[in-house]
């Protein structure tokens, strides 16, 4: 292989950044790491969904032994977990018998040092590290939003999404009820408090529709907001502006006419896009209070302190709506005290763990958590990334009708056929990534549910030689040369992956030029659909398909880089958000995906892992699939005695 | 009176170098990307990425821009911070301390290190302690200092629970960073010491120095390493801004909350005011430090005492 063949270089590269360094260290061989360690960057992003127990890597032969192995230690963390959830409850049964924690702690004194079992310890502190610091607390507001871990903690999305049906199912919304195409009623769940002690009512549910969609009347819409930054929302789409009317009927009751059927709505609004504040409490208080001060939601944490550029506290909510046992979403936490601490290097935040400083640290890449395979003091497990589906966009737009005076050649099928053709996402899975991510579909996380078996079966595989006969009856037998557009800070491993991407298109002729932006350039450049070419981008994993083929696909989307007027594709996409049956949506959804894939709409990657690592005596919520996550950080377990 | 005035003028001067720099840093934060795109999800629409654009000033033409921009930074008003509340300038002012622990603490190690190690080596030179010396002074200089930094987490706090891994919490929390931070520094000033020594040590005044009957004690420390500082003065200024350069990432290694690891988050998320403001506060550091830098010459050397600065 020559030298400029990825996968020659990807040996090394499977190395991690933290086994070069123990291992220059040894050697003494400064070099390596200047050559190689780099000051990472990660999305801290909470959302996480499946994770699974990590490869053994001691293994020479990673294979069927491996995913056996695999699969007997995932199998043994369910079922500790297990064991210690009914633990737990058998501590809560205790407690709730004898009244008191102390109780438990005199009995405990009382067992048998050699008869003591791990147990959750619900008084615990858990330490967390995160990479990316945002100081705000307003989950509303532009800039503060992305204080992911407030957003997760303090407060509560309207409704949650079932582990395995992505269903809503009830949160701060118990129901929506559809009176007709364009009326729905929404039920708000009774007797749920925010951390001040007044109830959460319809009339909040409207507050938050309007402050989310920049049209609360007590500021303005942020015109006269009090905040010496500015008040802008982070969220405009996402409120009333869907709404022709609304009101509120009575304390839990809420009413809404839509303009038209709007079929996604619910599950758009009622996603974590929107954490519902105290309309009391804002009004009150005012923006710049509650951005920087003091968050009052109803969540499952009590916000307690905020250092700046340190870290965060939280204290668990004891009147929190839902108990430990939760079917979706945030739920009473394990443990009484978050502490988040910010560490913007992965180095560090694996350090911690080490140093016995942090209990866990996630959204990790998944290289450095490699060495600690297998070491029985962490736990590693890898899952979905934030931002789960990679897939690269053609631009098919009229402004690229034509490149270098010739026709756009992704107008023809049979060149994104051979686009498609010519990766081989297996290669990609087994020998870039975890080995457990399967190639993407379509535009959606593959933990979110999606027709798997009529996608499945339409696999396009990889077929460089085909790749390569499909280019010259398309009239391109010596190739083509096109700029591959990318981001280079958003996901730590969309820089690799392209190279490898590069690789594969350039061995079926489709010769391309990498164009690197940072993430505050890209997503405006995309939205230009000017430059010609090839963009890479990846699905959100908010449950609600409309919130990526809306902007992704739709023909006004503002991501729709990829448009094909002589599909049906359109029709699908109108007619699937006008279908208020759920059956009825789900086939013609069913229909949409599959003529996507089979026009090669996109070229189709993979999914991407994230790794999560934590001390030996943590459970993190192994076998969760819960969207965004939502709930992740409640269902982490300290045990003691372990 | 000669003196004051090129005090003025060296003031003068230092304004100029911020001056220019923040320009430089004004246009290309303006070229590498729109900071609204950063202060909303990447699925935020159009229409919301306008408002926030508007909202912020940045579709004035870019020259109307530049002309409040400097207006105000010349009142030291850099505008607010786009992702941190309040004036960019008091986020700045914030982790002025910090930065100043780190870098003073790294000034510490490097000279406590430098210093003697390269008075040793130039007395006991061709000696194994010259050749050590020279040996820590290549690897000092060859070696990161963000890997420095993560090699001494990796050694002194997780394998052995001497030092915190991360953090600002105690004087604890202080040595590994200042150690990251100062090593290179220490190298720079160990060579400059034990060349400076070497020249010193063979000229007549030394020779008369002893001729004198002074102890070899006071012959080095009062007349030898005096004049050797001179050089080692010299670069004092310049490594200081090495220091605070480095400090950077040695915050960022070490989540040291100060200006540097502020300047890396801005940059990351658009952040132009703090950027800007830190940019501003840090030019003038290393400038102002080389100011003094050349002051201090005055007291040391009595030749540059009369001359020109």
């Amino acid at each position: 292989m020559s030298e400029r063949n990825y996968w020659t270089r990807m040996r090394r590269r499977r190395m991690s950044r933290r086994t070069l360094l123990a291992a220059s260290s040894r050697a003494g061989v400064g070099a390596a790491g200047l050559a190689l360690v780099g000051c990472g960057d990660d999305d801290d992003d909470d959302q996480q969904g499946v994770m699974q127990a990590a490869p053994q890597q001691d293994q020479p032969e990673p294979q069927p032994a491996q995913q056996q192995q695999q699969q007997t230690m995932q199998a043994q963390q369910t079922t500790q977990q297990q064991q210690v959830e009914q633990q737990a409850q058998q501590v809560e049964q205790q407690e709730a018998q004898e009244g008191t924690v102390e109780a438990i702690e005199r009995d405990e004194t009382d067992v048998d040092e050699e008869a003591t079992e791990p147990e959750v310890d619900l008084d615990a502190t858990v330490r967390v590290a995160i990479g990316r610091y945002t100081a705000g607390l307003d989950p509303q507001r532009s800039g503060s939003q992305t204080n992911y871990v407030n957003g997760a903690c303090t407060f509560d999305s309207g409704m949650s999404n079932h582990p395995e049906t992505a269903a809503l199912e009830p949160n701060l919304v118990e129901a929506i009820e559809i009176v007709d195409p364009t009326n729905l009623i929404m039920r708000v769940t009774p007797g749920i408090k925010f951390h001040s002690g007044a109830p959460y009512t319809a009339e909040d549910l409207q507050f938050n529709f309007e402050r989310v969609a920049g049209a609360a009347a007590y500021h303005e819409g942020g015109e006269a907001s009090d905040h010496s930054n500015q008040w802008a929302t982070a969220r405009g789409t996402f409120g009333t502006t869907n709404f022709a009317s609304y009101s509120v009927q009575d304390e839990l009751t809420f009413l809404v006419e839509t303009p038209a059927p709007n079929a996604s709505l619910a599950g758009s609004i009622m996603s974590g896009a929107v954490r519902h504040m105290s309309k009391a409490y804002v009004e009150e208080n005012g923006d710049e209070f509650v951005d920087t001060v003091n968050a009052v939601g109803t969540g499952p944490f009590r916000f307690a302190e905020h250092i700046p550029d340190v870290g965060f506290k939280w204290t668990r909510y004891e009147e929190y709506h839902k108990g430990r046992d939760a079917l979706a979403g945030p739920r009473l936490a394990w443990y009484r005290d978050l502490d988040v601490e910010i560490r913007p290097e992965p180095l560090a935040q694996i350090a911690g763990i080490e140093a016995g400083e942090i209990d866990v640290v996630y959204n990790l890449p998944t290289d450095v958590v490699e060495p600690y395979n297998g070491d029985d003091r962490f736990k590693v497990l890898y899952g979905p990334a934030s931002n789960p589906t990679h897939y690269v966009m053609f631009n098919t737009h009229e402004s690229v009708a034509e490149v270098d005076g010739e026709p756009n050649p992704f107008l023809d099928i049979r060149v994104r056929e051979a686009a498609n053709l010519a990766i081989n996402r297996e290669a990609i899975i087994e020998g870039l990534l975890t080995g457990s991510e399967k190639p993407a579909y379509g535009p959606y996380a593959g933990t979110i549910g999606y027709p798997k078996e009529a996608l499945e079966s339409r696999y396009h595989g990889y077929d460089p030689e085909r790749a390569k006969q499909l280019l010259a009856e398309a009239g391109y037998p010596d190739g083509i040369d096109i700029d591959l557009h990318i981001v280079t800070d958003f996901q730590p491993i969309v820089p690799i992956l392209s190279l490898v991407v590069q690789q594969d298109l350039e061995a079926v002729g489709i010769r391309t030029t990498i164009v690197e932006y940072l993430s505050s350039e890209y997503f405006r450049t995309v939205r230009t659909f000017e430059k010609p070419g090839l963009f890479w981008f990846f699905t959100n994993s908010i449950a609600e398909p409309e919130t990526v083929i809306g902007s992704g696909i739709n023909e006004n989307g503002f991501y729709a880089v990829s448009v094909y007027p002589e599909t049906n594709i359109q029709e699908l996409y109108i007619a699937q958000n006008q279908a208020l049956d759920p059956a009825e949506r789900a086939a013609l959804l069913e229909d949409f995906y599959v003529t996507f894939y089979e026009n090669y709409s996109w070229i189709f990657l993979t999914e991407v892992s994230a790794a999560t690592m934590t001390a030996a005596n943590v459970n993190w919520p192994v076998g969760s699939a819960e969207l965004r996550g939502e709930g992740t950080l409640t269902k982490i377990q300290k045990l003691r005695n372990a | 009176m000669q003196f004051v005035n090129l005090l003025v003028v060296r003031l003068i001067q230092t304004i100029l170098v911020v001056w220019i720099v923040v320009s430089i840093v004004f246009i290309v934060s303006r070229l590498i990307g729109n900071p609204a795109q950063s202060l909303l999800p990447f699925d935020a629409t159009n229409e919301e990425i306008e408002a926030i654009t508007e909202r912020l000033g940045l579709n004035d033409p870019l020259i109307e821009q530049y002309g409040r921009f400097i207006v105000d930074a010349a009142q030291l008003d850099f505008g607010y911070s786009f992702h941190r509340t309040g004036a960019a300038i008091d986020q700045v002012g914030s982790k002025v301390l910090g930065t100043v622990k780190l870098t003073a603490a790294g000034l510490v190690v490097a000279l406590a290190l430098g210093l003697p190690l390269g008075l040793l080596a130039a007395l006991r030179r061709g000696s194994p302690i010259d050749w050590l010396a020279r040996v820590i002074a290549v690897i000092g200089q060859a070696t990161p200092s963000f890997w420095l930094g993560l090699m001494l987490i990796f050694f002194l706090a997780t394998r052995v629970d001497w030092f915190p891994t991360a953090g600002a919490e105690g004087f604890r929390a202080l040595v590994l960073p200042a150690i990251a931070l100062g090593l290179l520094s220490a190298a720079g000033f160990m060579r400059l010491t034990r060349s400076g020594m070497i020249d010193v040590m063979n000229t007549d005044f030394i020779r008369t120095a002893r001729a004198k009957g002074l102890t070899e004690r006071a012959v080095i420390l009062r007349h030898g390493l005096r004049h050797a500082l001179i050089p080692v003065m010299t670069i004092l200024g310049i490594e200081l801004g090495r220091l605070i350069a480095g400090s950077v990432i040695i915050e960022v290694v070490f989540s040291w909350p100060g200006i540097g690891r502020l300047m890396i988050e801005s940059i990351f998320q658009s952040d132009y005011p703090t950027v800007q403001a830190g940019v501003a506060v840090i030019a003038a550091a290393i400038a102002l430090g080389n100011l003094l830098v050349d002051i201090s010459y005055r007291y040391i050397d009595p030749r540059i005492r009369t001359a020109e600065l």
